[in-house]
């Protein structure tokens, strides 16, 4: 069923088997595998069926640290959440991703791959991608694979399962319900109250509840419960909000590649070269450019090295060589002062503070980069396939641009996953600590952020998170 | 420490860090920001 609070006052009477806060990729994956299995859910989401300033304006914040994009623009607040505008590539975690505990405590995962991996073929189906990854070691004593990505139409999960919950016997979905409180004691919620934009109120009852609000405001309203509620619901002094992670998304040069017939490749590194170097998953796409690019450079290529520039000149005559250009996309080590924190200024219509975002680059992070396009350069001399170039602030060891893509739009950690509420906010389960009926979905959950886009991963966790819940039995 | 000879060890540490740290993967001839072998030229 489909219920609008923004129509007017709703009473809720009978208690769920599920509350669900948040209807993105988590939420509505979630929901569905729920409501398949016969148990009663509540998903309440904040926006409405389209985009609404009321509801978008909720996700404004401040940005500290290095370059990144207005936390507004960044997601969307409204059925499907950011599904409404995610680009579709898919590709999950990696057995490495699992195998950091060598780097530290605050890299390891209280779950195993396979435990993860067991629900990638059902995610596969929702966001309609083959399963099967085609990766290969291009070359074992570099440490070079290529990987693959995979497309989803793109999948907006909104679209797809509107009928299915609307009709429902077991789903309820409220439009218009945003979060705003936990009742509850004795560290077990009992139940959430949501408001409309006309400030009315709903309280729902229900046996478990699920923050799937995206991998800002999962922390944003985590951290809220806690300074509201003290130690009432959950364990006091969990990391929440720290180990905030993106990807680093940047143009690390151009290329001229001779005699690949691929305009799009994928490659990154074995995970013994990784842990060789010492350095995190690093993804690195080449693209094929266009003519003009080709020409201007084997023009550069002829002025600074006219003995490699004459080659390259001649296999371009004979349209043997082609230009690339070359972006790298990567891991960032989880590091506890990334955070998002509660404003101490600003707050949202219903008063809860807005998020401030506090987030940096490591050199570890730099590292990762340059020894993973090291490798893939390496590659290129020793095959004499051509020659590199990289940007000025890449060779010169400058700051970061601010003129590139920048990040990913990918928003991890904040809620991570632990064997300990030491490093971590929820446990292997998806439940906070020391709460007996509250969880987290979404990539905030997300212990380390492997290279790769998040969503495929987010939905294998919703399924693992409904078993958990219920569903499988 | 005083505080000229902590901004000077500052600038330089972030100096000796920033140019080691690219030459440690990229050892070779680097030209215009083309990475290049010794016969290329
Ligand atoms: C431009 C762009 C491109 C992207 N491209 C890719 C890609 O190619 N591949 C990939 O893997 N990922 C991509 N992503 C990331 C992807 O969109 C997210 O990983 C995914 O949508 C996260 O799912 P989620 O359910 O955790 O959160 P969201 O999709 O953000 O959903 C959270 C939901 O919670 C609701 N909500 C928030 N606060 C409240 C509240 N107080 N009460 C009730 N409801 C609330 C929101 O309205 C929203 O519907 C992209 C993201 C962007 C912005």
């Amino acid at each position: 069923m489909l219920y609008d609070f923004a129509k007017g006052p709703i009473v809720s009477d009978d208690p769920y088997d599920v509350c669900i806060l948040g209807a993105g990729a988590a939420g509505i994956t979630l929901a569905v595998r729920l409501g398949r299995a016969g148990k009663r859910v509540a998903l309440c989401e904040g926006g409405g069926l389209d985009y609404e300033d009321e509801s978008q304006e909720i996700y404004a914040g401040s940005t500290f640290g290095d370059p990144y994009f207005d936390l507004d623009i960044a997601r969307l607040r409204y059925f499907g959440g950011s599904t409404n505008h995610w680009g579709g590539y898919c590709r999950s975690f990696e057995a490495t991703d699992f195998n950091r505990g060598h780097m530290g405590d605050d890299f390891r995962w209280p779950i195993t791959y396979d435990e993860l991996l067991a629900y990638r073929p059902e995610a596969c189906e929702i966001v309609e991608i083959d399963p099967d990854y085609q990766d290969h070691v291009v070359d074992e004593q570099l440490g070079l694979r290529q990987v693959d990505f995979k497309y989803s139409p793109p999948v907006v999960f909104s679209e797809k399962f509107h009928d299915e919950i609307e009709n429902s016997k077991n789903i309820d979905l409220f439009l218009n319900a945003n979060f705003v409180d936990l009742v509850g004691a004795y560290r077990r919620v009992r139940s959430v109250k949501l408001r409309n934009y006309a400030d009315q109120e709903l309280e729902i009852r229900s046996d478990a509840v699920v923050f799937a609000m995206g991998g800002i405001d999962n922390s944003r309203q985590l951290l809220w419960m806690e300074r509201k509620h003290g130690a009432a619901l959950f364990d006091r002094d969990l990391p929440i909000g720290r180990y905030w992670m993106e990807h680093p998304h940047f143009t690390i040069g151009e290329a001229l590649i001779k005699s690949w017939d691929q305009a799009n490749l994928y490659f990154a590194l074995t995970e013994k070269m990784q842990r060789t170097l010492g350095i995190l998953g690093c993804g690195v796409v080449v693209e094929e450019q266009g003519d003009s690019t080709t020409k201007r450079l084997v023009k550069d290529l002829l002025c600074v090295a006219p003995g490699v520039g004459a080659w390259a000149a001649d296999l371009a005559g004979k349209k043997l060589i082609c230009s690339y250009k070359f972006h790298a996309a990567w891991e960032q080590a989880p590091n506890r002062d990334n955070r998002v924190a509660l404003s101490e200024r600003d707050a949202d219509r219903f008063g809860v503070p807005l998020s401030e975002l506090h987030w940096n680059k490591a050199p570890i992070d730099r590292e990762t980069m340059l020894a993973s396009t090291q490798q893939f350069n390496a590659y290129i001399l020793r095959e004499n396939l051509g020659r590199l170039q990289l940007r000025d602030w890449v060779y010169q060891g400058d700051e970061y641009p601010d003129d590139d893509v920048l990040a990913g739009y990918h928003h991890m950690g904040g809620t991570r996953m632990s064997h300990t509420p030491r490093y971590g906010v929820v446990d292997g389960n998806c439940k906070v600590f020391g709460s007996e009926n509250l969880y987290m979905a979404g990539s905030s959950l997300y212990t380390t952020s492997g290279y790769n886009n998040p969503t495929l991963a987010i939905v294998q966790f919703a399924l693992r998170l409904a078993d958990h819940l219920g569903a499988g039995v | 420490m005083n505080r000229r000879s902590f901004s000077i060890s500052a600038v330089l540490a972030a100096a000796i860090w920033q140019v080691p740290l690219f030459r440690r993967y990229f050892p070779q001839r680097v030209q215009n920001g083309w990475l290049l072998k010794d016969d290329d030229v």
